[in-house]
């Protein structure tokens, strides 16, 4: 399939999980180059560095304030003195966050993950819309999971599911500068969602019976960069082994 | 039908006006006991609350800022120490946040985050222990449809809405307590002096399956029907009230 994503410039978040990660890769093997961040993963930021341009696209990174829409502004700025533009966000900021259960939860905490979560994802599309808007044309691609479905650590499950309805308020917005907005809402990956605690996983659905590959989650953010998705947006495409229906 | 409500105790918060005025009227004609709260509006909660008792009800009216953590903590423990216990929490206390994701005020947006969201949050963090602990309770949220039509603002504060409402459904069923939202669209309501209405929230009628606009008390009925003993198996759900606008 051709993805026309060669030489395109994609940022992307959280480089530190294996979705992160595996799609920074997949993106770099269509020809892309690659804006990589972590608000605190520098070891994995740097593996995935080397990693990268190893496969001959270019690629800057950086740890970065998600917190501060200053911290994600300069971020964003670095990628644009790098590559001039950006084309595609892949906002990621599914890190493996501590996760609890309603009664354990601080509301310090439930804040910080909001925070971080949803008011920092509302940063990053500010911070990367501005140039997509001067060249008409853009991809924004946000990353959820379970919780907002299906429930579980409550700060995640609001903080994702806002972001569909952030998903959807840019996607009405910015449509008509051919810039389009979706969400991959992934479910049963090793090491992203096999935690203890009050996560449902266990009683849900599993069709297919296993775990997920990064493979199978990058591939979907591949195609809704790609130039042949331009008619799809403020959709949510799940990728989770049948875990949920939509 | 009888509800089971009579008796019942009811939190409601922003009960000065519309959604939460007819849902607090609502609770009132069932016969159960009002907790209900305002930030500053006390002389339309008074209202409220003359309304309600008018059908033979207790009803405690409060000045809370609901954001406000020990305000919340206040609230529940003068309600508790009024009826002992709260078994039916509605939010409906909410924010509108409008405008181009480029051009949103990051203080307004801060507000409705707490309004909309840290709010929740906080008087479940009240209620919860207590409901658990007799094991029945109903958590009821207000949405709405902006979710479905990619209105920015209001969608992305509703949809954390909506998360969390989901996350509280599903720790909670094992003590008999459901939490579900309400999503009212195309409703006559009254707005506030200076209320400006984005244009991307214009109600259109025409193509709605029931083309007219719905009213307050129909939403409170769906209100009512969720807090009831008959809505026990229903939880984790968003209810559109909307004529039909959109289907999901």
């Amino acid at each position: 399939m051709e993805t026309d994503l060669k030489g395109k410039n994609v940022l992307v978040t959280e480089v530190g999980n294996p979705l992160g990660r595996s799609s920074a890769l997949a993106f770099a093997r269509e020809g892309a180059n690659l804006v990589l961040g972590s608000v605190h993963d520098a070891e994995s930021l740097k593996a995935a560095l080397q990693e990268i341009t190893a496969l001959g696209v270019k690629a800057v990174g950086a740890i970065y304030d998600g917190s501060a829409e200053n911290g994600v502004k300069q971020f964003v700025q670095r990628g644009l003195d790098e590559f001039g533009h950006i084309d595609v966000l892949l906002n990621n900021m599914a890190w493996a966050a501590a996760k609890q259960s309603f009664a354990a939860m601080s509301f310090e905490s439930w804040k910080r993950v909001i925070h971080l979560g949803l008011t920092g994802s509302l940063y990053m599309c500010r911070a990367v819309l501005p140039a997509m808007v001067e060249r008409r044309w853009g991809r924004l691609i946000q990353c959820i999971g379970l919780e907002g479905f299906v429930g579980g650590d409550p700060a995640t499950s609001a903080a994702h599911a806002g972001l569909i309805g952030l998903t959807r308020g840019i996607a009405s917005q910015y449509g008509k500068y051919r810039i389009t907005a979706n969400c991959i809402g992934y479910g049963g990956f090793d090491g992203l969602d096999n935690f203890p605690g009050a996560y449902p996983v266990s009683r849900l659905n599993d069709p297919l019976a296993r775990c997920g590959t990064g493979q199978e989650v990058s591939s979907a953010a591949i195609y809704l960069a790609s130039e042949d998705a331009g008619y799809i947006t403020g959709q949510c495409y799940l990728v989770n082994g049948g875990k949920c229906f939509l | 039908m009888d509800t089971g409500l009579k008796g019942k105790v009811v939190l409601i918060t922003g009960a000065t006006r519309n959604h939460g005025k007819g849902t607090a009227l609502a609770f009132a004609a069932e016969g159960a006991n009002l907790l209900i709260c305002t930030r500053k509006s006390m002389d339309l909660l008074e209202d409220t609350a003359h309304l309600a008792a008018d059908q033979g009800i207790k009803v405690l009216a409060k000045q809370c800022d609901v954001t406000v953590e020990a305000q919340v903590s206040d609230l529940v423990q003068s309600g508790l120490a009024e009826f002992g216990r709260i078994d039916v929490l509605v939010n409906n206390a909410g924010r509108r946040v409008h405008g181009d994701v480029m051009k949103l005020n990051m203080e307004e947006w801060r507000a409705g985050l707490d309004v909309n969201v840290h709010a929740l949050f906080l008087t479940c963090k009240a209620v919860l222990p207590g409901m658990a602990e007799r094991r029945w309770g109903r958590i009821i949220n207000y949405t709405g449809n902006s979710f479905m039509r990619g209105i920015l603002g209001p969608g992305t504060l509703k949809m954390a809405t909506l998360g969390f409402t989901r996350a509280i459904a599903q720790e909670y069923g094992e003590f008999d307590i459901t939490a579900n939202c309400i999503a009212p669209w195309a409703i006559t309501v009254k707005r506030s002096a200076g209320h400006v209405s984005s244009g991307m929230t214009a109600v259109r009628l025409e193509g709605q399956a029931i083309p007219r606009r719905g009213t307050i008390a129909e939403c409170a009925a769906l209100a009512v029907f969720l807090a009831s003993d008959k809505a026990g198996y229903i939880t984790g759900q968003n209810y559109s009230v909307n004529g039909g606008a959109y289907f999901s």
